[in-house]
């Protein structure tokens, strides 16, 4: 299979990508040592492998690797939030670990979108529906979520 | 621009059609997503190279027409789309309620139509709002109603060297509906059946389309006559049983998506012949 090289801008630093020309996104990304991206089921589905494609938050197994010379990703190694990870921690949100940077990638993209405007735990269902986590039953990582919304609304009044 | 021979990335509409003419076998990729749920795991052999539309400013746009029509360029995203709720409600409405906010973002337009697959939720709006195809190759640009450009399950009319540039569809021709039923969490679950319906009361129009979830999406045209007439939501319902012949797969029965779609029919039918009232 032809290798081809990419160029991106990952979290903000210029790195030298190879992939198989038909390859994805999260595996070029994985094998430069960025892991936090996760391979669960590679078709678009769990979640797991979130991350930001020029801002918006899509699939990374579903980005031809191909697209992505010359573009900006953005991963959970980018960094997350101090007051999204205390709450992922006081809720019990984090169990076996797998799906919570693709939860935090989705989570921050809700929770910029929304801003000042409240947000419903069936807001959150919906917005969080692209992540799968077979752990927590959702309850917890929901509730860290509303905790977060209504501290930052609070101190931006 | 280009740093390697199997990746293309024309600038233009016009250098966009030049690469397809002089590489039909790539693969024409706008967002990628359905491109890679079939080179993933089980993939199916590749094409040798790829034709990358994403750098054409053209096909990223939306825009009025200045005929009362709406021209949505191919790359329009379903996210950016499910926002267009004054311009083409019921279209609007079937983006949203497609896949993720993560398989919204990068699925396109039109990757979705050009699939032409059981699934889609575009393809029911599409066809309940008259919507057109425009295709450009190096010969220049044709236009063709999607019910035509639709040749059958993952099939087209676009051939090789022509590319899907924009849909055009007429802005607010009456009142919309679009509903489908997906299961509860609708990430996880492809269409397992969905309805469209347009009555546009003024003009005398009415627009109804039917996905099974198992079959490519088809006009009711026995259906859309009764739109206007009180008292039919049986007729309706039955004339919208007698367009689908559903199978059955891993995710319904054809019963099921039958008894689903006679529901979706009386509340399309309830809806929009109050609302247009």
């Amino acid at each position: 299979m032809t290798e081809v090289k990419i160029e991106a801008t990952v979290n903000g630093v210029s790195l030298a990508l190879t992939a198989p020309l038909d390859g994805s996104l999260l595996h070029a990304i994985r094998d430069a040592g960025l892991l936090s991206p996760k391979a669960g089921c590679e078709e678009g589905r769990c979640g797991a492998c979130s991350v930001r494609f020029e801002g918006d938050v899509v699939y990374a197994c579903l980005v031809p690797a191909v697209r992505c010379d010359g573009a900006r990703i953005d991963t959970a190694e980018g960094g997350v939030p101090e007051d999204l990870a205390d709450a992922l921690v006081a809720r019990g949100a984090v169990q076996c670990g797998f799906c919570t940077p693709g939860f935090v990638l989705a989570i921050e993209d809700l929770l910029s979108g929304a801003g000042q405007r409240p947000l419903t735990e069936q807001d959150v269902r919906a917005a969080l529906s692209g992540n799968l986590c077979r752990c927590t039953g959702y309850s917890a990582i929901v509730a860290a979520v509303l905790d977060v919304h209504q501290g930052r609304r609070q101190r931006c009044p | 621009m280009t740093r390697s021979p199997y990746i293309l990335r024309p600038r233009s509409v016009e250098e966009a059609v030049t690469a397809a003419a002089q590489y039909p076998e790539f693969a024409l990729c706008a967002g990628g997503t359905a491109l890679m749920t079939e080179r993933n795991p089980g993939s199916r052999p590749s094409a040798p190279g790829w034709l990358l539309l994403q750098d054409v400013p053209e096909l990223h746009d939306y825009r009025e027409t200045g005929d009362g029509r709406w021209r949505l360029g191919s790359l329009v995203s379903l996210a950016r789309l499910g926002a267009l709720t004054a311009v083409a409600p019921g279209l609007a409405e079937a983006a949203r309620q497609a896949g993720s906010r993560q398989l919204r973002n990068a699925a396109t337009l039109g990757g979705n139509l050009v699939g032409a697959q059981a699934t889609s939720d575009l393809i029911p709006a599409l066809l309940s709002l008259d919507a057109s195809a425009e295709i450009a190759s190096a010969g220049g640009t044709r236009t063709q109603p999607v019910e035509d450009f639709l040749a059958g399950p993952a099939r087209t009319t676009l051939a090789p060297g022509e590319i899907l540039t924009a849909v055009v569809v007429h802005g607010k021709p009456g009142a919309q509906w679009y509903e489908r039923v997906g299961a509860g969490r609708r990430a996880f679950t492809p269409l397992i059946c969905a309805l469209a319906a347009r009555l546009d009361r003024p003009a005398g129009t009415a627009r109804v389309a039917v996905a099974d979830g198992t079959r490519l999406a088809v006009r009711v045209r026995a259906a859309e006559g009764l739109m206007s007439r009180a008292d039919q939501a049986d007729s309706f319902a039955a004339a919208v049983l007698r367009a689908v012949r559903p199978a059955d797969d891993a995710l319904a029965p054809a019963s099921y998506r039958r008894t689903a779609l006679a529901f979706l029919a009386r509340r399309a039918y309830a809806e929009l012949t109050v609302a247009g009232r």
